[in-house]
């Protein structure tokens, strides 16, 4: 995997000597053509609270709480 | 429903979409029949390695609840019409794997909105579809559970990463599916599998559950046999879903079936010159000359253009989409869904050791990629450079706009390739060239069957419209089809089990 991983570095060296500056980074494709502003909601409860089916796939809980290995003596 | 039915059900699979949902529509077949032939016809072609997931009694019970619909005068537009999905959508009926072991029997509370969207026109979920590990791949070879075989060659892949879905639909597993692309993970496998595919702008549909990859890049669509039913599939999928995606447009829905028929006369189809170099294979081309030969008989014009940062897309497109990937995969530690390792010492070590089973080797490549991409000291030289050059990318294609309306060339170099050989993981990323640039742009795309090359093997040509023009693209998809045969040949019966 190592030899796979430089590999994948050789070909990205070409990327690296293209003169980029003066230009922002484009995160939001289609803010090429038009404003894009992250939008906000309301912080308002909007779910419907199903903890069991929410839990069904977790693999360990113990009386409606995610168990995980001790992390404090 | 069982008085005066004069199709067999033997040839619901032949059927489009278009044409089985006005059956459907008027009561000649029944919603459980249609899933019933469907079913069967899926479980006797187990072997195609289309199919992770099916639950009949979910899929008969919501044809049920088709039928009824049906009855009372109500149905949708795609009422009682069995849909597969791929297994990248969470699923409240069935399974979600996103053929990673990590989400191994993950059961979903909610259902994605593209699902939600297709099901409130009456479409019935038939089952989870094959896919690459979080749809990192172009060949299906990285799913965890089992490769799909294309049905022209099963020797040879079917594309990727949607790959289960082109298999279903060019087999006739399902009459459509769903899929998703990143960097070309529908027009890839359509091409490949020579049905049709089409990608709409980023953003026009709800990523809400989709199991992310690259945040940026990811998109849902349909694949069928045709463009006139994947225009009646993307008018159910795509819309505002402001709640609950947050890099969703907030442009009203549309009807991509309207313009259709549209006279293509006149129309400007640009060729950019760095998609018909000597990367691409005789056989393609020799296939793509001819589509675009029948796009001048319906009075198109063919005018060269230049996106010449084409080959500069694969190392944009590879340190963005691990980048995010690394990112959106790190929710995967054992804790609240999916696997866990049976021993561990401690909590980082039940981290390391889940993680380390969980996903297989791309996955772990693109997460170690993106990880030391982001990485402090090297967060500029790679992800911020490669955000910038996303930007000429992007802007290459609006200049390119100016002299032409749609864009074509093929999707691929090759036609489908034999299983297991491509094993480089390089060789597969160098393969992604003609579909990368419009997947940085977020533009629309698609692929239209044009004829066959090297061992019979399926040619897809590539369509790339602008922003919000997935009707123009469709317009010049579906006029292509009304003049040609491309998109109705199929795979030879002897791959198949009826």
């Amino acid at each position: 995997m190592l030899t796979q991983l430089n590999g994948f570095f050789d070909i990205v060296e070409q990327m690296r000597a293209v003169d980029t500056s003066g230009l922002e980074p484009l995160a939001h494709p289609v803010a090429v053509i038009q404003d894009i502003t992250l939008r906000l909601r309301e912080d308002a409860v909007s779910e419907p609270n199903q903890r069991d089916l929410n839990q069904q796939s977790a693999p360990a809980v113990e009386r409606g709480l995610f168990l995980v290995p001790k992390v404090i003596e | 429903m069982t008085s005066e039915a004069p199709i067999s059900s033997g040839d619901l699979h032949d059927l489009t979409v278009t044409a089985l949902a006005k059956q459907l529509r008027e009561g000649k077949v029944s919603a459980v029949e249609a899933a019933q032939h469907f079913l069967a016809r899926a479980k006797s072609n187990a072997a195609l390695g289309a199919f992770l997931n099916i639950n009949e009694a979910a899929t008969l019970q919501q044809a049920q609840a088709a039928d009824a619909r049906i009855a009372a005068g109500t149905a949708g537009q795609l009422e009682g019409v069995p849909i597969a999905h791929k297994d990248i959508f969470v699923t409240k009926d069935f399974p979600t794997t996103a053929g990673s072991k990590m989400l191994e029997g993950y059961r979903s509370p909610f259902d994605a909105t593209v699902v939600s969207r297709l099901a409130s026109q009456g479409a019935v979920t038939l089952g989870k579809l094959n896919c690459d590990e979080f749809a990192m791949g172009s060949g299906n070879e990285n799913s965890a559970y089992m490769p799909a075989l294309n049905p022209w060659d099963t020797t040879r892949i079917p594309g990727g990463s949607s790959g289960g879905s082109a298999v279903a639909v060019a087999a006739r597993l399902a009459p459509a599916v769903t899929g998703t692309d990143t960097g070309g993970s529908i027009r890839q496998p359509s091409s490949f599998c020579g049905i049709t595919g089409i990608k709409p702008t980023y953003g026009r549909a709800s990523r809400y559950g989709m199991v992310a990859f690259a945040s940026s890049l990811d998109q849902a669509g349909p694949m069928a046999r045709t463009a006139e039913d994947c225009a009646l599939l993307l008018s159910a999928m795509c819309g505002p879903d402001l709640d609950r995606d947050s890099t969703s447009l907030d442009i009203p829905a549309e009807d991509y079936s309207l313009r259709l028929n549209d006279s293509i006369e006149g129309l400007r189809i640009g060729l950019p010159k760095e998609f018909f170099g000597e990367g691409l294979s005789a056989d393609v081309r020799k296939a793509i000359d001819a589509a675009l030969k029948e796009y001048e008989k319906l009075g198109a014009k063919l005018v060269e253009i230049s996106l010449p940062r084409t080959e500069l897309s694969i190392p944009v497109y590879y340190i963005i989409a691990p980048a995010e990937a690394s990112s959106n995969l790190s929710r995967f530690d054992g804790v609240k869904f999916g696997h866990r390792a049976e021993q561990y010492t401690d909590l980082l070590d039940m981290y390391k050791k889940t993680r380390a089973q969980g996903f297989g080797d791309e996955v772990k490549r693109r997460i170690m990629i993106g990880t030391y991409v982001l990485s402090h000291g090297y967060y500029d030289a790679y992800y911020l450079q490669a955000q910038k050059i996303r930007r000429m990318i992007a802007d290459d294609f609006q200049q390119a706009f100016t002299q032409c309306d749609v864009i074509a060339g093929p999707v691929a170099p090759t036609v489908a390739w034999k299983l297991g050989a491509k094993s480089d993981p390089l060789a597969n990323y160098l393969a992604d060239i003609f579909t990368l640039p419009s997947s940085l742009a977020g533009l629309p795309g698609m692929s239209v069957p044009a004829g066959l090359g090297d061992g019979g093997m399926p040619v897809g040509l590539q369509l790339i419209g602008n922003y919000m023009q997935e009707s123009r693209l469709l317009n010049a998809a579906h006029r292509l089809q009304q003049a040609t045969d491309f998109h109705l040949r199929q795979p030879s019966a002897s791959t198949l089990v009826s």
